[in-house]
């Protein structure tokens, strides 16, 4: 009896000591490469001959921060690869008509080093690698060759889809499902179209922020202030397709040196229809409740433009049913301050005529407004970004199941009107 | 079958007892179990469901309290005789058993998912196990003292984290209220009384409890609080997701916690401690039925003491919890075993015994 106590503890022993031994998952934090932004475009098979390009190299040049007495090595390689001069292999082949790829995926993450003391003064900031891949996350297993650190996609902040790709439903899908679906990325990554590639937006150096993805990051994060800017994190993306096959993508424009975050993309049935402008957005946001501190600058008098900047914006949207017809009423209570009018002009702001005049003056823009892109959605995009299917589902199943089956032309049909109700509160410290 | 008076539970013990028993991995996979169902009505589903769990408990509580000295093992023989007793007292065995090992794969996929990739199933599998079995080994008083510490740490973790979700919901999602079909109700009122499942625990430690005036009392806490946090987190998914996206999803309780940040600095990324939390939910829920199981079988083998046979379940539970495919099919294999093994063991088996029972005494009145 007690041998077998003893054999038990021991088998006991074993089994612990075998067990406990550490985490077969355990990575120190040194060796992890952050991934803070991800750029997928369609592949082109001119792509890496492009990428050999002389701007490229040009811009190269500029962002990083090489003395000029020392200069690159130019390693001119044929079509496999190979260096001709050492016979090595230096690059990926170019792709062949038998190896066709679908994606080309940029991959952003920070130098950590520069946050060290030991940093060198010409070290770069961040490194940016291209790949073609199949599968968008699949880049980092392609990347394990060159890289010596485990790529995480934990901190990813920034998704950039290139403009080529976003044109191609079957690519949004796979990409959509394959940031869904990975456990690791946020869902609150913003994502954005770019204007041109995604990988030039990636390229871009800004001046302010040289690390792209926390560039990006930190002009989406000021959105909820800021009407000309848009934050679209995945999550909101993904619900949005799902409930209504539409969404609004953040659309960016690279630079040179500057790199802007301004207007949306407009995807419907997760295909590319169209831009929204900045003014677009402005009064998209207005509806959907979400701008707080909107600049809108449309409004003149004599020869001044009089600014006015929001503070608090109410939207309440009611149904209405109007012999089969379905009204939607948008009633935006905008409460906000003017910032600037004319020296010695004899008027207070705060007080009539001034006051009415600038309110009847912006009701009347924003209601103008508001019909020119009730109309670009309905007819030109027909795309139900606003949420009307959304908001009729909810408040009236019964007439829904109705219009669901058509949704597309019945949406045509249904009236949007804005009521727009603008209150000048504040004028500074003068009147 | 003597019980000593040292180990006894207060009833407070006995509330904590029925939320740990409940709040298992269920409450996981559960919002988008019953949005299949339900829609976005999924709270009202999990309302009626707790109410009717509720209902299923007094039932058995009026069953139990036949001859409260004693457990259900005892009334199952006094009701078929040794043999038979014996035959269904290996039937509830048989159900923890399976219980366990279900809990115990589902756990163990949510951590290799979201904690450890590389480490095998089978290694998470044991560790939970032994850790598991260590303290099955003591009796009830020990096991309700440990949910006693464990359980308002849940409680409060889920609180807490639901504050920071709280910013992001958009509540319009429970919209339309009621619009469900009477058949889809009732399906739907079946997939969540197998997240209640649990508290039938209580016909096996009745003789254990002190007061037995005041089970139902703590048994009401201890519904209310469970019928609670099941609310709580199916509302915030259904207002956070919406119905349609939360089906897609298989851990829609963790998504829910996944993407809180305050301030960037102070909480980041908790899903870690989200899916740790759930293991030791999970871990009160299965030292629990392992020590009920064993409870059983002591009684049924008539020893003084039940904690050889907490390791000797394990060997089961380890091979019954490798057998599904993934997280899918063990989810199948749990409906297909809630529907008809625990509809069985819970709910007509206790029947027929009491029906069993009141004919013999009738008999023996006249």
């Amino acid at each position: 009896m007690r041998r077998l106590k003893i054999s038990g503890l021991a088998l006991m022993l074993f089994i612990i000591a075998l067990t406990f031994t550490g985490c077969w998952d355990r990575i120190e934090i040194e060796d992890r490469g952050y991934i803070l932004a991800l750029g997928v475009d369609k592949y082109d098979p001119s792509d890496l001959n492009k990428y050999e390009s002389k701007e490229y190299i040009e811009l190269e040049r500029k962002t990083e921060k090489i003395p000029p007495d020392q200069k690159k090595p130019e390693i001119r390689t044929d079509k496999k690869g190979i260096d001709p001069k050492t016979k090595r292999k230096v690059k990926p082949p170019l792709p062949t008509k038998e190896n066709q790829y679908k994606f080309s995926v940029t991959v952003l993450f920070p130098n950590l080093r520069m946050m060290s003391k030991t940093s060198k003064a010409d070290e770069q900031m961040r490194f940016l690698f291209v790949r073609p891949t199949n599968n968008v996350l699949g880049v980092r297993n392609y990347l394990e060759r060159d890289i010596n650190k485990r790529l995480y996609y934990g901190y990813l902040k920034v998704v950039v889809l290139g403009r080529d790709l976003v044109a191609d439903p079957g690519l949004v899908k796979e990409v959509l499902d394959s940031l869904n679906r990975d456990k690791d990325i946020p869902q609150n990554t913003f994502l954005y179209v770019s204007e041109t590639t995604a990988r030039d937006t990636l390229n871009t150096m800004p001046l302010v922020q040289p690390v792209t993805g926390i560039h990006l990051f930190e002009i989406s994060k000021n959105a909820t202030v800021y009407g000309r800017i848009i934050e679209t994190p995945l999550s909101e993306v993904i619900n949005n397709f799902i409930n209504s096959k539409c969404a609004v993508i953040s659309r960016v424009e690279p630079g040179i040196e500057t790199l802007r975050i301004a207007g949306a993309a407009v995807l419907k049935n997760y295909r590319f229809v169209g831009w929204l402008d900045e003014k677009q957005l402005i009064v998209y946001k207005l509806l959907m409740g979400k701008a707080k501190h909107t600049l809108i600058d449309d409004l003149k008098y004599k020869s001044t433009y009089v600014p006015f900047i929001t503070t608090e914006v109410q939207t309440k949207k009611k149904l209405e049913d109007k012999n089969g017809r379905i009204k939607v009423i948008y009633n935006l209570r905008i409460e906000g301050e003017v910032n600037q009018f004319v020296f010695q002009s004899g008027y207070k702001v705060l007080d009539d005529p001034m006051r009415s005049y600038i309110q009847k003056g912006l009701n009347s823009i924003i209601k103008q407004k508001a019909v020119e892109l009730v109309n670009l959605l309905k007819f030109k995009y027909n795309a139900d970004i606003l949420g009307i299917g959304d908001l009729i589902s909810k408040r009236r199943p019964k007439d829904w199941e109705r219009l669901k089956k058509n949704w597309d032309d019945e949406f045509k049909k249904i009236d949007i009107v804005v009521v727009p109700d603008v209150r000048v509160r504040r004028s500074g410290t003068i009147y | 079958m003597i019980v000593n008076d040292n180990d006894k539970i207060s009833s407070f013990q006995c509330f904590v007892l029925f939320v740990s028993a409940m709040i298992g991995i269920g409450i996981m996979f559960m919002p988008s179990g019953v949005a299949k169902y339900a829609d976005q009505n999924g709270w009202i589903v999990v309302l009626l469901g707790g109410i009717i769990s509720f209902l299923v408990f007094m039932l058995l509580f009026k069953i139990a309290m036949s001859n409260p000295d004693v457990t259900f093992i005892e009334l199952l023989d006094s009701a078929f005789g040794k043999v038979l007793g014996i035959v269904f007292s290996f039937i509830y065995v048989i159900y923890f058993v399976v219980f366990s090992s279900f809990e115990t794969r589902l756990i163990a996929e949510t951590a290799k998912e979201f904690l450890f990739n590389l480490t095998p199933t089978e290694v998470l599998i044991i560790t939970f196990l032994l850790t598991c079995g260590y303290l099955s080994r003591y009796g009830v008083e020990v096991i309700a003292r440990m949910c006693e510490i464990l359980m308002p740490g849940i409680i409060v973790i889920i609180i807490v984290l639901s504050f920071f979700v709280y910013q992001r919901l958009d509540f319009s999602n429970l919209l339309p209220i009621l619009n469900i079909p009477i058949k889809k109700l009732i399906q739907g009122i079946g997939s969540t009384i197998f997240s209640f499942l649990g508290f039938e625990v209580f016909l096996f430690f009745l003789p254990y409890i002190r007061r037995k005036d005041k089970l139902i009392k703590s048994a009401f806490f201890g519904f209310s609080v469970t019928i609670l946090v099941y609310e709580v987190i199916i509302i915030f998914c259904t207002a956070d997701f919406g119905s349609k996206e939360m089906q897609t999803m298989v851990w829609p309780t963790l998504n829910l916690f996944r993407d809180v940040t305050v301030l960037e600095i102070v909480i980041e990324r908790p899903e870690s401690i989200v899916v740790a939390l759930w293991m030791i939910t999970t871990y009160t829920t299965e030292i629990i039925f392992l020590m009920v199981a064993s409870l059983i079988l002591a009684r049924i083998f008539n020893t003084k003491e039940h904690n050889f046979f907490v390791f000797a379940q394990l060997p089961f539970i380890y091979i019954l919890s490798l057998i599904p495919q993934n997280v899918l099919e063990t989810q199948k294999y749990m409906d297909f075993f809630s529907y008809f093994f625990a509809t069985f063991a819970v709910l007509i088996l206790p029947l027929i015994t009491y029906i069993v029972l009141v004919f013999k005494k009738k008999v023996k009145k006249t």
